[in-house]
């Protein structure tokens, strides 16, 4: 008990006070701090010299903690994104191979539920490609593979709920396998929203999401309207590493009132550099149990839900907490980006 | 313990000597952001190894809008959370451990229960950690950890803000 508050750990000390308190925290956090281990700074020589010897022959090596790779190249294929197309019953399915030739990790970032998604595209100095291909998927460079399906239309207006989003433009047979690849360059200054793509053969732009409503019946909500969410994390610092998060407004986007919306299940990337959530449920998907809703709750963002609006889209701050099942941790991360919501 | 510019020159012309020259320098700070985050003394090392060795081969992206200490911030804060993510089930440094690590020489000992203090730290959400051992203890600025943290600064204010009462109020309970 602190003999200076009486046991009142509310009771105000004073700005002086806190300060020095505040340093006494300081200096503990910095004494918890491990040192590292005996061997540490050799094997951080050993990379650091591994690199160099790398660089100075120019040649394709497997990083010494990461995957085998490609040395890097231009800086315009920095990233690559190859797509393959494929139809199915719902809309044409875009398999995304993700090859980072920059970073040891090779983050695998777009992962998305089975309908649709919602693709936030590269910003931060990288540039990606989506290229109209065959429907063979190509392995990531660290396993899995990435699917996603692809609501398209021709415009950024949201469809009506009971709209069912079709696939009337990507077609195998329209895809032109020797068409250049569309490149999106990337820009850190602008927060992705709607991803909108150029698939070569297809003949147009192709907006990805929103969620449909058998979407919406299938997670068993009565919602009030929809939403959709493209969201980034990605590069803010343009130093070209693994920080593209896809939050994609997969299959449960729903507002819930006019601040708070549930995400029922959110599937993150999982064993492949990005973040885990958790797992989900979803009819189309075999990704295993759900865990507690999301609670998404807004910041700089005004009332969403009225009837007299059709539909909003508006950049926004989402705050995401996560409460872990196993661990009763509480993980919380903001993201910004763009939310269109309509009722 | 300042960096000497020659070794930042060298550095970014890629020389392996002088770029570890300078993450010994600021090994402390930056092994504190990873800890902030992992709170893991063996993924410590795996995540300080693993952003040191992106770093160098990024070396040549180093654009030089803001200085190399925190870039490099940026880069282990970004590998922490990343490997943070990756684990399903994050374990926790148990108190015993973190007892038995040695604590500060504080003239503020008697009034501080440093296990109470680090376990309120690991019961913040691993971000905000981070943005807690970046201007408190790496000494920051707002600015530089909004940066490395790729949020807005008025994020890091509010929630440096309220981790630190919740700190205080811990620390004196």
């Amino acid at each position: 008990m602190n003999e200076h508050t009486n046991g009142d750990p509310n009771a105000d000390l004073g700005e002086g006070a806190d300060d020095i308190l505040d340093a006494a925290i300081d200096q503990t956090l910095a004494g918890a701090v491990p040192p590292p281990a005996e061997d540490f700074w050799s094997r951080v020589d050993r990379d650091l010299a591994a690199v160099a010897d790398e660089r100075d022959s120019g040649r394709a090596r497997s990083g010494p903690t990461g995957p085998v790779r490609a040395a890097p190249t231009a800086a315009a294929e920095r990233a690559d994104v190859e797509a393959a197309t494929s139809r199915d019953t719902d809309g044409a399915v875009v398999r995304l191979t993700h090859m980072d030739t920059t970073t040891t990790r090779s983050p695998l970032l777009l992962r998305a539920a089975a309908v649709a998604a919602v693709l936030a595209l590269g910003v931060g100095g990288l540039t990606f490609a989506l290229r109209g291909g065959d429907t063979t998927t190509e392995a990531a460079t660290d396993g899995g593979d990435v699917t996603t399906t692809w609501h398209q239309g021709t415009t950024t207006a949201p469809p009506s709920p009971d709209e069912t989003p079709v696939s009337t433009l990507v077609d195998e047979s329209q895809v032109d396998e020797d068409a250049p690849v569309t490149t999106i360059p990337g820009d850190d200054s602008t927060p992705v929203s709607t991803a909108m793509v150029v698939v070569p053969g297809c003949g147009d732009v192709c907006e990805l999401g929103p969620i449909s409503s058998q979407d919406v019946e299938a997670a068993g909500v009565d919602p009030i309207g929809w939403c959709f969410w493209s969201a980034d994390r990605i590069d803010n610092n343009g130093d070209g590493f693994d920080d593209l998060y896809v939050f994609a407004g997969e299959q449960a986007v729903f507002v819930a009132d006019g601040t708070t919306i549930v995400l029922d299940g959110v599937a993150g990337t999982e064993e492949n550099g990005s973040w885990i959530v958790t797992e989900y449920e979803h009819p189309d998907s075999d990704s295993g149990a759900i865990a507690e809703p999301y609670e998404l709750e807004f910041e700089d963002l005004g009332p969403i839900v009225e009837t007299s609006i059709e539909s909003i889209s508006q950049a926004a701050t989402l705050k995401v907490k996560y409460d872990d099942p196993a661990t009763d941790d509480d993980f919380e991360i903001e993201i910004r980006g763009t939310l269109s919501c309509g009722v | 313990m300042a960096e000497r510019p020659a070794d930042l020159d060298a550095a970014r012309r890629g020389d392996p000597a002088a770029f570890g020259r300078l993450l010994r320098t600021w090994d402390a700070d930056l092994r504190g952001v990873a800890w902030s985050v992992v709170r893991n003394a063996d993924a410590v090392d795996d995540v300080c190894q693993s952003a040191y060795e992106k770093a160098f081969r990024q070396i040549d992206g180093f654009a030089g809008d803001s200085s190399m200490k925190t870039w490099l911030h940026s880069i282990v804060y970004r590998t922490a959370i990343d490997h943070t993510r990756r684990e399903t089930l994050r374990r926790h440094e148990s108190l015993d451990a973190v007892a038995a690590t040695p604590g500060p020489v504080s003239t503020s000992d008697s009034a501080l229960d440093h296990l109470e203090v680090v376990d309120a730290f690991g019961r913040l959400d691993p971000e905000t950690r981070a943005m807690v051992m970046l201007t408190g203890v790496a000494g920051l600025s707002f600015d530089e950890v909004a940066e490395i943290c790729g949020v807005a600064r008025g994020t890091v204010a509010s929630r440096v803000s309220r981790a630190r009462t919740r700190l205080r109020q811990e620390a004196l309970s």
